[in-house]
Order: C-alpha cells, then structure tokens, then sequence
C-alpha cells in the first residue's frame, strides 16, 4: 500500500462530549486485492459468496470473473483512513454505494475529494472507474469503550449461501451472530482494530455475509449501505428485515438494526447463468443428417453461443469436437447430453492464451477437421470510463484475431475448408461503452478476408450476430433478445451451403 | 411541478451529481454514477414519489429524463 502525504483539518466537540474529527482532502491509498486476501476477508466475515472465490463458478455469473466483496472495499478505506489515529472512534454515520465490481488483480485507488467540517468523502477508483463512493463520519470517543456486549470472538461458522427466490424474499426477516475473529481481524484491517468500536466493525462484516449468503445470498449484488450509530439494541447480533422486494427490477431493500449502526442496505438479485435449449428441443429442429459431411471443431463449446452450435451440429450428424478452457463441468454436461441423445461429441482442453496452446491441442491426435467455429471470448467488457482502452483492445485483439489466425494456420494444413466467425452487430451500431470490443471485431473480419486470399480453398462465413441470450449478455433488467438457438440454426445452415 | 419534483429526485438518488437547470437532456450514463442500478433506484424513486408503477416494458424505454417525463404525462401525473 503506498500512502502519499497525510494531514488532518482541526476538530471541535459536538455535544455528548464527544469529538468529531475531520479529515482532509490530500491522502491516497492504493492497492491491489489478490485471491488469498478474498479467502482472509472470507473466513472473518463469513460471506462465502462464490463470486468472491470460486473462478469457476463466477465466469457464469453476471461480471463473468470473481469480484472483491464490497465491504472488504469499504474496510480497506476505511482502515486507511485511520491509519496515522491513535484514539477510540465511533463512526456516527457510512454510507457507501458500489457502483462497478472490483476484480482481484485491479489496481484500486482512494481518493479524497472536497470535504465538509464533518464528514469524509472517498472515492475509490480503478482503471479510470469509480468503484465506489464512500461518506463517513466519525466522533473521537473519551476513553475506552465499556460496552457490556461484544462480538463473538470466533469466526462465523461458514454455510452454503442461500439462493433465496422472489417468492422468500417479500418480508423475510432474520438475525445473524455478530463475530469478529481478533486476530484475523488485525492481520487484515490493523488500524480499524485500533481505533474503531469493534461492535461497529463486526456490523459491517456481517453485512457482507448478509448479503452474500444470508439475504439475498447466492445470486446477489451489493449495492449501497446506509448505517447510522443508533443505539437501538444492545445485543451482539445484527436484526434484518426485506423492507421492500420489487420483482421487476430484483432490487431488495433491507432494514439494519444491529448496535451502533442501524439503517438500510440495498442489494439486486442477479439472473441465474443462462441456461441454453436442450437437445430433444434441438433435434426437431435440424434434419438428421443435414450436418453429417462435418468433422466440426467448436472453439468454446462448453456454454453459449458455442454450445448451441455443439448441440445443432451433433443432432445434424456432424461429428463434433468441442473445447473447453475453465468450465470442465459445464463441458462434460454438454458432452453427457448430445452423447445421450444419440450424437457424437468429444471435449478436449484448450487455452488459446497459453503459447504452447497449439502443441498441446495437436497431442490430442490427427482430428481431421473440415469445419472450425470460434467462439472463443473472454467476457467482454463494458467500458463504461469515456475513454479508449487500448490495454481492453489489446486483450481482445489477442482472442479475436491472433488466437484465429494462429489455429487456422494450422488446421488448413490438413482439411480445413469451412471458418465460421462470429462477428457483431455492434460494428454497424457502435455502442460508445463496446469501442474495443467492435474495434477488435473489426479486425477480425479484416482478418478473415486475408485468411481467405492466403488459402483460396477456404471460405470463412462471419456474419454480424445481434446480442442473443447468453452468460455474455445477461442483465438485471430483462431486455429483449434473440433466440440463440433459432438465430444459430439460420446462420449453420447458410454456413453449410457456403 | 413534475420537472421540480424530477429534479430533486434525481438529486437524491445522485448526490455526488451536478444536476444541469435543463436536465431533461440527461440520460443513464450522463455521469458515472448514473448507472443501470441507479437508474433503477432512480426510477423505484420516482414511481414511490407519484404513487405509480411501470410496466417492465415501459422501464426498458425510460432510459432518459424527457422519456420519463412523458411516461409521467402518460400515468396522469401533473394533469
């Protein structure tokens, strides 16, 4: 963590004797949240959150990698606030609301804008984006505090997040223990141990695990705290209710009642991975055989647009090979299906980002391909900062255009005659926030054109396909999408009888 | 009236947000913390102010200030 200068304004005594302090505008902090700190912040706050830890599972989910928990964001600026304080403080007041996920490897900035006499302003930033806005208040406390109540000393007992449902959620209402592991605690956050009343700090974790397990557990999204110090019960556990749940939107809205800091918390329910139709749906679809003369290799067939295309060709008669890179479960479900349902699909590991990833792909043996479709994506990005990445371009550049040209340089060695490319729509619209995604698009299809006056013999079909109803595009608004299976359907055949 | 209320709704839900006099230009995204949660935030806001509700079909439109002022218009507010 590096800290550039520091400096406190002065202070004056608010009634009830105690001090409130005010903190000036010239302090950074920056820092890089690493997995091993997820698992630390895991174990004292309890929130297990799959989308916090598991790389796996979180591709799936709607930021499609896993994200730092918002209230380990909140604690770290808040901690470093307190960095040079050697007092006992009580926070009077927090509200944060978390607008961008946080990715583990990001570099994350706090700054400090403009601030009032009694209250600090962060912002805490990364990659030009503000993550997160952060108002605080804080009162010096006389003193050691002499609350009769405590956190529980232990760590919260970890469980399987909830996967509550629109029908749970309207009015439900709970308590969870407060907890707050000492010595995990100041391993993690050593200057909020210091200084801040330790009920307040086990509050706060315990929102994180509210959230994230409890209410609305598995599937949610943290969007904004608003906590006051209200002493309205003395007890080492925080009460929480759905004060209002709008089905619509998936928006929760939860009342707080813990000691000292009591108020709302609003959080989203995020969809579900997206699910795609399965092959008895499929298969009277398509002819059996109108996809037999096709040795087909599917780049990223284990989900989305890639698994559809497995599931038409295999129930066409096309013998498949499909790939996969982390979603090894999720490929075996697919190959466990078209298998059942009477088509031929094997799966073979690859990550076009590893160097050798050519080499290893050929130790699979002489698979004798006509037909490649690539699929292969990262989850594409949203650029939501008003500027051009060419770090985002260069990324996509790689996936989009270098990885496909490097794997058909191979594979019109042997058979290969057919490429299928999916390109975008967005090259006709240019959405501002898809720049380097379009770009890289773009580049692609230049890419095809070469391909194709390189090797005569290859025609490489790379229509622009609207957004369809995937992982990549799922949302919390509904929006209106393409089927991916009609859509797919129209393009293989016109594909076939290129 | 509604363009007063619309402001200090937007003001609430957007603290940090310098809010233009002619704010009916505004859109989702206009600033960055305007956005898809907040606008949703924003637009729970206004149908809790008016007594209201949208359809999901609506919500999907209302991504700008003068489309949701008509919506309003349409709902009978201010009429």
């Amino acid at each position: 963590m590096a800290r550039n200068d520091q400096s406190r304004h002065k202070t004056f005594s608010p009634p009830h004797g105690r001090v409130r302090v005010a903190f000036s505008q010239v302090i950074t902090h920056q820092r890089v949240f690493r997995p091993e700190d997820q698992q630390r912040f895991m174990v004292i706050s309890g929130d297990n959150n799959p989308v916090h830890l598991d790389p796996v599972r979180a591709r799936r989910f709607l930021f499609g990698k896993t994200v730092v928990h918002g209230v380990h964001l909140l604690m770290w600026a808040l901690d470093s606030l307190f960095s040079t304080r050697k007092d006992n403080y009580r926070i009077s007041a927090v509200r944060a609301s978390f607008r961008r996920p946080v990715f583990p490897g990001d570099q994350v900035t706090i700054e400090y804008p403009s601030n009032s006499e009694e209250s600090v302003r962060l912002v805490i930033t990364s990659v030009g984006e503000v993550k997160a806005n952060v108002q605080v208040e804080f009162y010096r406390m006389h003193g050691v505090s002499d609350q009769t109540y405590s956190p529980h000393p232990e760590a919260p007992t970890p469980y399987e997040p909830r996967a509550l449902t629109d029908d749970d959620l309207p009015g439900l209402e709970g308590t969870l223990a407060l907890h707050l592991p000492k010595i995990e605690y100041r391993r993690l956050f050593p200057n909020l141990a210091r200084s801040v009343e330790p009920l307040q700090a086990s509050a706060l974790l315990s929102i994180s695990r509210l959230v994230g397990v409890e209410c609305p557990g598995l599937n949610s999204i943290l969007y904004e705290i608003d906590l006051a110090d209200e002493a309205s019960q003395m007890r080492s556990d925080m009460n929480y209710r759905v004060a209002a749940f709008d089905e619509r939107t998936q928006r929760v809205s939860l009342d707080i009642v813990s000691p000292f800091l009591s108020g709302s918390v609003i959080a989203f329910v995020r969809p579900e991975p997206v699910s795609q139709a399965d092959c008895a749906e499929l298969s009277v679809l398509v002819e059996d055989d109108e996809f037999s003369d096709q040795n087909a290799l599917i780049v990223g067939a284990s989900r989305g647009l890639g698994e559809v295309t497995a599931k038409l060709l295999a129930m066409g008669g096309a013998a498949v090979t499909g790939t996969f890179n982390v979603g090894k479960d999720d490929a075996d479900q697919v190959a466990e299906e078209i298998n059942s349902a009477g088509g031929r699909i094997r799966f073979v590991h690859l990550d076009v980002t590893q160097s050798d990833f050519l080499e290893s792909f050929a130790n699979e043996g002489d698979l004798d391909l006509t037909h490649l479709y690539y699929f292969c994506s990262p989850k594409i990005p949203l650029n939501q900062t008003g500027k051009f990445s060419t770090e985002t371009l260069e990324d996509l550049f790689q996936f989009y255009v270098s990885h496909f040209i490097e794997l058909t340089n191979v594979l019109v060695e042997s058979r290969l005659s057919r490429a299928f490319y999916p390109s975008t729509i967005f090259l006709d619209e240019t959405p501002l926030g898809m720049g380097e995604y379009s770009v890289a698009k773009s580049a692609g299809e230049a890419a095809c054109a070469i391909l194709e006056k390189i090797y005569p013999k290859l025609r490489i079909y790379r229509p622009r396909l609207p957004p369809t109803n995937t992982d990549q595009t799922a949302s919390i608004l509904p929006a209106r999408r393409d089927d991916p299976s009609t859509l797919m359907l129209k393009h293989l055949r016109e594909f076939a009888s290129l | 009236m509604i363009l007063a209320d619309l402001a200090g709704l937007l003001e609430k839900q957007f603290p940090d947000a310098d809010i233009p006099e002619s704010f009916l230009g505004l859109s989702m995204g206009s600033f960055p913390d305007w956005d898809s949660l907040g606008h949703i935030s924003l637009l729970l806001s206004i149908e809790e102010h008016y007594g209201i509700r949208f359809s999901l079909e609506e919500m999907e439109s209302l991504s700008n200030m003068q489309n949701i002022a008509s919506a309003l218009k349409s709902h009978g507010v201010g009429s």
